[in-house]
């Protein structure tokens, strides 16, 4: 229907028209709203019985499945009930007589202190399934650290091919070449296959022996009676040579001393202490003549003190003027020998043909000690390395059967060795570590005067 | 001074800490992970910036390269973690212990493995070292710095490598030494040599010598890189990883399986069952590249004969069952069984995954270690475990008499042939390989035309040197063979090339010679000069 002007809404202003003859009427007239409850209507019958009309299992399910995310979420994580507190334990009434106040110091719980107005908007909210921001960012953090947890890799487990790239052909082909370098490296960081290459000194071993070093025939547990042979005789050249270094090691020490006995030793010393001390029964004048001559013409001095003697001017100047003649007398040989040094080409030709010749042998030398120094283990730190002793069973240990076969060597030390030996972990001992004394003691305060102890 | 060249290219080990901000123990952690080792310098004072005695020094441009190694920060997380979990311990605060432990950081190491071994071929290059150490930590309990997984985690690793080699037929020699068991396996044409343990009782470790955390550092490095090795070659070969076999329906029907991944893990443990392939099985048949110019035809010759050595080492026990005593190691012996298609089982009671029994009609050697053996089957050979090793090794079937129960064995000789040893050959060897050496007859040529065709293929290489030099004449001798010449060539063959004497010339002999040629020139002077060389050589 047309409104009228005064009840026009903002900004619309309808033009009132007059519904005089049936076209006007019929034009200006606003049936939506029954057209479109006939509409329904025809709607509903087409379908069947009326909406209305339709019982309520027809229209509606109810879902009997478990909804688990969702009832997870809204689940409160309730706190642990707090003991009492061991330290108010003593507030509390302890005596037989009843205080006559029931409930002196009571005070209200926190729920009790909240507002119901507060309460009950909490508890809609929470019906309505309304969250506050927090919570709700609460609840996606959760669920990402969930979900980052299950992705994390296991530590025993292998899901992926490592060398895929590098193995499979996966290359850049040939059609590429043409690019420019800058064109390449730009294709290739922003589609994200840009590979750091390691520098070649970071893949270089520093060894040069295999790791696992064959084993000396000898070494066999049913060995041939020669291989056995040859580990024992170098198994005993190492022995002899220790032995060899032992035995010159007590002759340039232990020997050069003499032996002597217990009392001797004892009186030697005796008489070694005693040494200026006055002894008793002696007439005592006299031993001091005889001492101090004694000492008289003992008393050298073999360092005595410093004197100060200055040296006069003179003295100086005909010391500069000695050493400047020195110089040039020798400046002026030096002149001389080098007009005869002509004569003495040959003889110097000579000369650096030996010099070169000895460079040549040191230099040589010095090639060969470091191709054997190379296969030698490394000096990297304070410590020597020390090489494990070889492995062998003596003939008696020897039983020719797999069964009684006595297993001599640890596998994880020669490991160990094997890793010093490469140059890979450098020798060490085990360190002390030296636990600090923690000294006790109590409190003036808190003595009682009955302690046995220091504290 | 001290600024450029050796002096600033080396850096002490408490300058390295200082600037890495780490612990030594740390340290010492990431330098193993990432394969940085100390240096040794050509002059120490100049490196060492003047300070005397002897320091661990680095190289400057590895510390810088660990500055920017992710890792730090995890080892600084885990010293974090430490210290909150000491606290809590301390305050007996269980719920932030188990908190603590739910989160606990875990290092990674597979960019690491990939920066190391760029390529597959790498990695496999350095598996020697890797197979020892993982081999003898699945031997210990869980120690003082040993985590108690790692031991189970080195022993699944191990047992799937071994599946890895069965499945590739890639294992070539054995060497049973008092140490342990050396196995040498071709893995993508690389020789891979790796030691396992006798399995005796378990001998104390002492920490005094071995450095346990180091040790345990190693194994965690080499662990993920057997991991991926593993992954890979599994792939190679079609197998499914992690290893599964096809569990028949009857039997899981049978019995309510307790825990499935133990059963299966169990089951693979026992080496005897064939791994569920995912594709077909790939053979590989490299062919001989034929190269017709190269005049080294003995060398073709020989490595023509180790290619076919090979081929038929593959199928070395096909078609044989093997019965393994109670009394013989079992692991080892299986191994090396199944390696060359052979089928084995052993008793019951021993191990699991025993699949077939000992009273079984179709067994054709039983492996026995004792002197006696009660009851004895007829259709059945008794075999030491030696005449297996030695088998594989001389890659066909020794004949069994030599290794009957109670029956002196043979020595046990190394197949690894050491340069350094070469030389050497010991007569029980060359007899072994030879046993027709001692009677050659001159007369007869087939025969020995054989035998010294057979020399060349097995003494070849330990010989290469003398073959080398005198691959002329017997290259000349090989097309025509006559008597003549089969007797000059067994000269030849005992000829040996030796050090030769160095010419010295004696010094003083040649200061007299040089003194008389002078003394001749001066003679020769003409005579207006010889007033003016008079002078001058009054004037020297």
């Amino acid at each position: 229907m047309v409104s009228r002007q005064e009840s026009i809404g903002v900004g619309r202003i309808k033009k009132r028209v007059s519904k005089k003859n049936k076209k006007s009427w019929r034009k200006y007239t606003d049936i939506k709203d029954v057209d479109s409850f006939l509409d329904e209507k025809r709607l509903e019958e087409r379908l069947g019985t009326p909406f209305a009309d339709r019982q309520d299992h027809e229209l509606f399910q109810i879902d009997k499945e478990a909804d688990e995310g969702q009832k997870a979420d809204l689940v409160v994580r309730l706190k642990k009930p707090q003991k009492p507190i061991k330290c108010f334990a003593i507030l509390e009434e302890r005596s037989a007589v009843p205080d006559p106040i029931k409930k002196r110091n009571r005070v209200r719980t926190p729920e009790e202190r909240k507002h119901p107005l507060a309460k009950k908007i909490k508890a809609d909210r929470k019906e309505q399934g309304i969250l506050k921001k927090k919570e709700v960012i609460a609840l996606r953090n959760r669920a990402l650290a969930k979900a980052k947890k299950n992705n994390k890799p296991k530590k025993g487990e292998f899901n992926a091919d490592l060398w895929e790239d590098t193995d499979n052909g996966n290359t850049v082909d040939l059609d590429v070449e043409w690019l420019t370098p800058t064109t390449k490296y730009h294709m290739l960081k922003h589609t994200g296959k840009l590979k750091k290459k390691m520098p070649d000194k970071f893949l270089t071993k520093p060894y040069e022996i295999p790791a696992v070093e064959s084993p000396h025939p000898g070494m066999s547990y049913n060995p041939s009676y020669g291989d056995h042979q040859n580990l024992l005789q170098e198994v005993a050249n190492k022995e002899l040579i220790l032995i060899k270094e032992e035995k010159h090691l007590k002759r340039v020490t232990s020997k050069m001393f003499s032996r002597v006995t217990e009392d001797e030793k004892e009186s030697m010393r005796m008489k070694e202490m005693s040494e200026g001390l006055p002894e008793a029964g002696e007439d005592k004048l006299k031993q001091n003549l005889d001492e101090g001559s004694e000492t008289d013409s003992d008393y050298r001095a073999i360092n005595p003190p410093a004197k100060n003697i200055k040296k006069t001017l003179k003295k100086r100047r005909n010391m500069k003027e000695a050493k400047k003649e020195q110089i040039q007398h020798k400046e002026s040989r030096s002149e001389k020998k080098k007009n005869s040094d002509i004569y003495r080409l040959k003889l110097l030709n000579q000369e650096l043909e030996a010099k070169d010749k000895k460079l040549a042998k040191l230099r040589e030398k010095r090639e060969r000690v470091k191709a054997i120094k190379e296969k030698e283990p490394k000096q990297l730190s304070k410590r020597k390395f020390e090489p494990l002793d070889l492995e062998f069973n003596l003939g008696e240990d020897l039983k020719g059967n797999l069964r009684s076969v006595k297993p001599e060597g640890n596998i994880l030390e020669d490991r160990y060795k094997s890793f010093q030996r490469r140059n890979i972990i450098e020798p060490t001992i085990k360190q002390r570590t030296r636990r600090a004394k923690v000294k006790r003691y109590e409190r003036k305060s808190h003595k009682m005067g009955w302690e046995t102890k220091g504290y | 001074q001290y600024e450029s060249g050796e002096g600033n290219r080396y850096v002490s080990r408490k300058t390295a800490l200082k600037m890495l901000q780490l612990s030594l123990k740390d340290f010492r952690k990431l330098c193993i992970l990432k394969g940085i080792y100390p240096r040794e310098p050509r002059n120490r004072k100049r490196a060492q910036k003047g300070a005397p005695g002897i320091k661990t020094l680095y190289h400057l441009k590895d510390i810088q390269f660990l500055m920017h190694e992710p890792i730090i920060w995890k080892l600084r997380d885990y010293k974090i973690f430490a210290k909150k979990m000491g606290k809590a311990r301390a305050l007996r605060d269980f719920e932030a212990i188990k908190r603590y432990l739910e989160n606990r950081p875990h290092v990674t190491l597979d960019h690491i493995v990939k920066e190391r071994y760029p390529s597959f071929v790498d990695a496999i290059r350095d598996l020697d070292d890797c197979l020892s150490l993982l081999f003898m930590f699945s031997t210990f309990p869980s120690l003082q710095h040993v985590p108690r997984d790692q031991s189970a985690l080195c022993r699944r690793l191990t047992i799937e490598f071994l599946h890895a080699v069965i499945a590739s037929q890639a294992l070539r020699n054995v060497f049973v030494s008092i140490k342990g068991y050396y196995f040498q396996a071709e893995i993508k044409g690389q020789k891979v040599t790796w030691i396992v343990p006798h399995h005796f009782c378990f001998a104390p470790q002492s920490t005094m010598e071995v450095d346990f955390r180091i040790m345990s550092t190693f194994v965690q490095f080499y662990s993920v890189l057997l991991g991926f090795v593993n992954f890979r070659l599994y792939h190679l070969l079609n197998l499914h990883y992690p290893p599964t076999f096809a569990v028949l329906s009857a039997d899981a029907t049978e019995k309510t399986l307790v825990d499935e991944e133990a059963f299966v893990s169990e089951r693979v443990a026992a080496l005897n069952v064939p791994l569920f392939c995912t594709g077909p099985t790939v053979e590989e048949e490299v062919e001989m590249d034929q190269f017709p110019m190269i005049e080294d035809q003995t060398k073709l010759e020989e490595v023509k004969q180790e290619a076919e050595k090979v081929k038929k080492q593959k199928t070395l026990f096909k078609g044989l069952k093997f019965f393994i005593n109670r009394e013989v190691p079992r692991e080892p012996v299986v191994f090396t069984i199944r390696c060359f298609g052979g089928e084995v089982s052993w008793d019951k009671l021993l191990f699991v995954g025993a699949a077939f029994d000992e009273s079984d009609e179709s067994i054709t050697h039983q492996i026995v270690d004792r002197p006696h053996m009660g009851k004895q089957y007829i259709s059945r050979y008794y075999v030491q475990p030696q005449w297996i090793f030695d088998s594989v090794n001389a890659c066909e079937l020794l004949p069994v008499e030599k290794y009957f129960l109670g029956a002196v064995l043979p020595p046990h000789l190394s197949p690894f042939i050491d340069k350094t040893r070469q030389l050497y050959v010991t007569p029980e060897e060359r007899a072994l390989e030879d046993p027709s050496l001692a009677e050659i007859n001159p007369e007869d040529e087939e025969e020995s035309e054989d035998e010294e065709s057979e020399k060349k293929d097995e003494e070849g290489e330990s010989e290469e040197e003398v073959l080398r030099d005198d691959e002329e004449s017997e290259k000349a001798n090989e097309t025509e063979l006559n008597k003549k010449d089969e007797i000059m060539e067994k000269k030849k063959k005992q000829m040996s090339v030796s050090m030769g004497i160095v010419a010295r010339e004696d010094p003083t002999e040649k200061r007299h010679q040089e003194r008389q040629e002078h003394k001749l020139r001066e003679k020769m002077i003409k005579k207006k000069h010889r007033n003016l060389y008079r002078s001058m050589m009054k004037g020297r």
